[in-house]
């Protein structure tokens, strides 16, 4: 079979199959918006606390209006009962309790120091922070207030008594997710395990299935490939690598966009970057998808693989924080490269060079697995090869029996 | 052996539930000594996902992140700042860039993950009274660990420039004693309840070891239904127990239940190890919770199997329904935070309610009585679960023509 020829055929067995298609072509625009979904509003806000006002004055009032005033608290209550609002932060009612103290107010006009407590559940890292940052916002504001009229009241100009307190201003600058939403923070990354895992799933239907067939005495396409093995096996990798490279597109080029994430890529790199990866991940799946006994086996085994992959990556947990053996050992998994490359050429908008790192593992995954594949390419599908079933054959179904 | 199969069941023996549990679970047990594959699935692959989990959060908490300082004043003032930044434990400073450009490239290449930038006139401007500016440009993308860096070099810039504004006022003839006092007239105590220390990793690692359970237990669940169907061997299993439906359900899942029970108590037994301080009635509903966890999932995959065409249409399902599941639960990114479409969906997954009672219970130390709603939404999944794959037992076994579908 020439190349062009076999490259048909895998297209044709692929859209013969509905399990395939619904998974290698339709997949990646399922999950680029089902995925994204929990995460549409991009940020926390209105979190629910309680206020515990043990004061009742007119400062704890207006420190009460300024909570209220905070886009990210949602006052639900203001009482004095701090036992039935530490129940409700364990019921999960409301994720905050702040408590202002008795003589809050007298004790500022003394000039004491006064402490707020300010209670976050600490379970929830994005509604602890939301809290935090509110009420102590609120809380600067109050004291700055405060310390500004004692100033002025001691004589001092109320221009020069603001320069004072603040004597060095801190800027942070939030760079690339600049308007740091999680959906923008963290889809972008999963975006390219999705591709992996759908693309490399759907190969193991494809492949799985012929070696069902190949147990069964009939001739799959790959047997029927071997007189003409390398155009064959190219054939074979392309039309799986075309689908992973569309994919990828389909994911930089329209879902980032469609769900309003920050990007920037250049695009040559993109186009090198997604045809690296297409082969990479491709030729990892052309290696263990020959490895699966039957049909379903691939997808049993791979369903879980997402949520480890992700966070060996070293994307959202940094390769800083692991075991330095496991730091090193992700990269021999081409879903690594994937992620942390996609990330850098279409968030970042990594050069070339920039990139260079993830772009060479790329291609020398794509190099080393297809490799393995190639071998057992050959080895498998021979026709001469008598003892192939049983090499093939772990496990048959019941119905050969 | 296809005749056989589509043929109408013989009329089988009259016999017991108890018996027909018992009959399908020794088919299953059978089926199971044959298949190393599905042992796998059991035993090696949830060993193996525990092992790479703890692996990955062994490393310890997230300090020491490579930062960047870019230092236009360089005096004793700027230089205190730099120390203040460089002894916070979360970052350290590693590069000092030339400029602003070749300090974003660094980033771009994840060499350093923030840059501080001193303004030149720096110490002088604060000598002079007036306000100096301080700029941290950060990787925000990356955000579990912006949250750290952005923090700690906040906390030290902050720190500093207290010292700056203590000294200042002395400078302008005013008491010290008097100064210290009032510097900040209202303090504010911040508290992160229930996980005193913000430990990412116990969090983390405790919500993912359940939500890789659940995929493979509805996997297991899936397989154990659709593959009678696969091997046209429906009617044969269900004869053999009789046509008692749920009593051959519920035998053929006992093993996974077993297998799968054992990974969650010991999981909650290690978890438990770690953190102490459990309430008796806490471990109750922990452990009737993980149970029931274990059970619905198991079930609903038996329905999905049942209901499916064939056993990788069924997987492509449970793939939807279990693989984003975590994003879902609300661990990470808020329930409260999500649409109303997310949160519906949200609360279809056993998992989100399981992680929220095992939040409630194990970090929180919360009464039981606060998880009871829980615990009895994860029994209803189990009865739903019993409810959904009989049904779609009893309509796969009267359609024996669409067996054995690829």
């Amino acid at each position: 079979m020439r190349f062009l020829a076999a490259f048909g055929a895998v297209w044709k067995t692929i859209l013969a199959d509905s399990g395939a298609v619904s998974m290698l072509l339709l997949g990646c625009i399922l999950y680029s918006f089902f995925y994204p979904l929990p995460y549409r509003y991009e940020r926390v806000e209105r979190v629910p606390v309680a206020v515990v006002d043990r004061d009742d004055s007119t400062l704890s009032r207006q420190f009460v209006r300024m909570l209220r005033a905070s886009p990210q608290l949602a006052v639900s209550s203001v009482d004095q009962d701090l036992i039935a609002a530490q129940d409700r932060l364990w019921r999960y009612e409301i994720m905050g309790v702040i408590t202002i103290p008795p003589d809050f107010r007298a004790d500022i006009q003394r000039g004491k120091r006064v402490r707020i407590q300010i209670t976050a559940n600490g379970v929830y890292p994005l509604l602890g922070k939301a809290v935090l940052s509110g009420a102590a916002a609120a809380a600067g504001t109050l004291s700055a207030g405060v310390d500004v009229a004692s100033f002025v009241a001691r004589g001092g100009a109320s221009g020069q008594a603001l320069d004072a307190a603040v004597p060095v201003s801190y800027l942070a600058r939030p760079m690339f997710n600049v308007e740091e939403g999680y959906g923008s923070y963290v889809v972008p990354a999963v975006a390219m395990l999705i591709v992996h895992q759908i693309v490399v799933m759907g190969m193991t239907l494809i492949l799985g299935f012929w070696t069902e067939q190949r147990r069964r005495g009939e001739r799959p396409l790959p047997c029927r490939m071997q007189e003409r093995p390398i155009a064959g096996f190219l054939a074979l990798w392309l039309a799986f690598a075309s689908i992973a490279f569309v994919n990828t597109l389909y994911f930089s080029g329209f879902a980032f966009y469609v769900q309003g994430y920050p990007q920037s890529p250049r695009i040559p790199v993109l186009l090198l970057f997604a045809a690296l990866f297409a082969l990479a991940l491709t030729a990892f799946g052309l290696c263990i998808g020959q490895l699966f006994p039957d049909r379903d086996r691939g997808l049993q085994t791979l369903l879980y693989s997402s949520i480890p992959l992700l966070f060996l990556s070293g994307f959202p947990w940094p390769a800083e924080a692991m075991p330095p053996l496991l730091a090193d050992l992700r990269w021999f998994l081409p879903s690594t490269a994937g992620i942390l490359g996609g990330v850098a050429v279409n968030q970042y908008g990594a050069s070339a060079s920039v990139a260079g790192r993830e772009l060479l593992v790329l291609g020398l995954h794509a190099i080393v697995w297809s490799l393995l594949a190639w071998i057992q390419f050959r080895r498998r599908w021979r026709e001469d090869a008598k003892g192939s079933a049983s090499m093939v054959a772990t496990e048959s179904p019941e119905t050969l029996q | 052996m296809d005749a056989a199969t589509t043929a109408p069941p013989p009329a089988p023996p009259a016999i017991g539930r108890r018996e027909a549990m018992r009959r399908s679970l020794r088919r299953e047990l059978a089926y199971l000594a044959r298949r190393p594959w599905d042992v796998a699935l059991l035993l090696w692959l949830p060993l193996a996902a525990f092992v790479l989990i703890a692996m990955i959060f062994s490393g310890g908490l997230i300090r020491d992140l490579p930062i960047a300082v870019i230092d236009r004043d360089d005096t004793a003032l700027s230089r205190e700042l730099r120390r203040l930044v460089d002894a916070a434990p979360g970052v350290r400073v590693v590069a000092h860039p030339a400029d602003h450009a070749a300090a974003v490239d660094a980033m771009r290449r994840r060499e350093i993950y923030g840059v501080l930038e001193i303004p030149d006139e720096f110490s002088r401007k604060i000598h002079r009274g007036e306000v100096s500016e301080v700029s941290f440009f950060y990787n925000a993308q990356m955000s579990t660990t912006a949250g750290t860096i952005a923090r700690d070099v906040q906390g030290a810039v902050l720190t500093f420039a207290a010292g700056v504004r203590g000294t200042s006022r002395v400078a302008r003839g005013e008491n010290p004693a008097a100064v210290g006092d009032t510097i900040v007239r209202i303090d504010t105590q911040l508290l992160m309840a229930f996980n005193e220390d913000t430990d990412y990793r116990v969090f983390l690692a405790a919500d993912l070891v359940p939500s890789l359970l659940a995929i493979l237990m509805t996997v297991f669940g899936t397989g154990t239904v659709a593959r009678e169907l696969r091997d046209r061997t429906l009617g044969d299993w269900l004869a053999e127990c009789g046509n008692h439906r749920v009593a051959a359900l519920l035998g053929k899942l006992l093993p996974p239940f077993v297998a799968f029970g054992l990974w969650g108590l010991g999981f909650l037994a290690l978890f438990g190890g770690i953190l102490g301080g459990w309430r008796a009635g806490g471990v109750f509903m922990l452990c009737a919770g993980m149970l029931a966890l274990v059970a619905a999932h198991l079930l609903i995959g038996a329905t999905l199997g049942a209901a499916s065409k064939n056993l990788p249409s069924a997987l492509s399902v449970v793939g939807i329904y279990t693989a984003p599941a975590f994003a879902y639960s609300g661990q990470t990114f808020p329930m409260l935070a999500m649409p109303a479409v997310g949160k519906f969906w949200a609360m279809l997954l056993p998992l989100s309610w399981w992680l929220e009672m095992q939040s409630q219970q194990a970090l929180a130390a919360a009464p039981a009585a606060a998880s009871a709603r829980t615990l009895c939404v994860l029994l209803g999944f189990v009865l739903l679960g019993v409810l959904g794959a009989t049904l779609f037992l009893r309509r796969a076994a009267n359609h024996p023509e669409r067996w054995g579908q690829r």
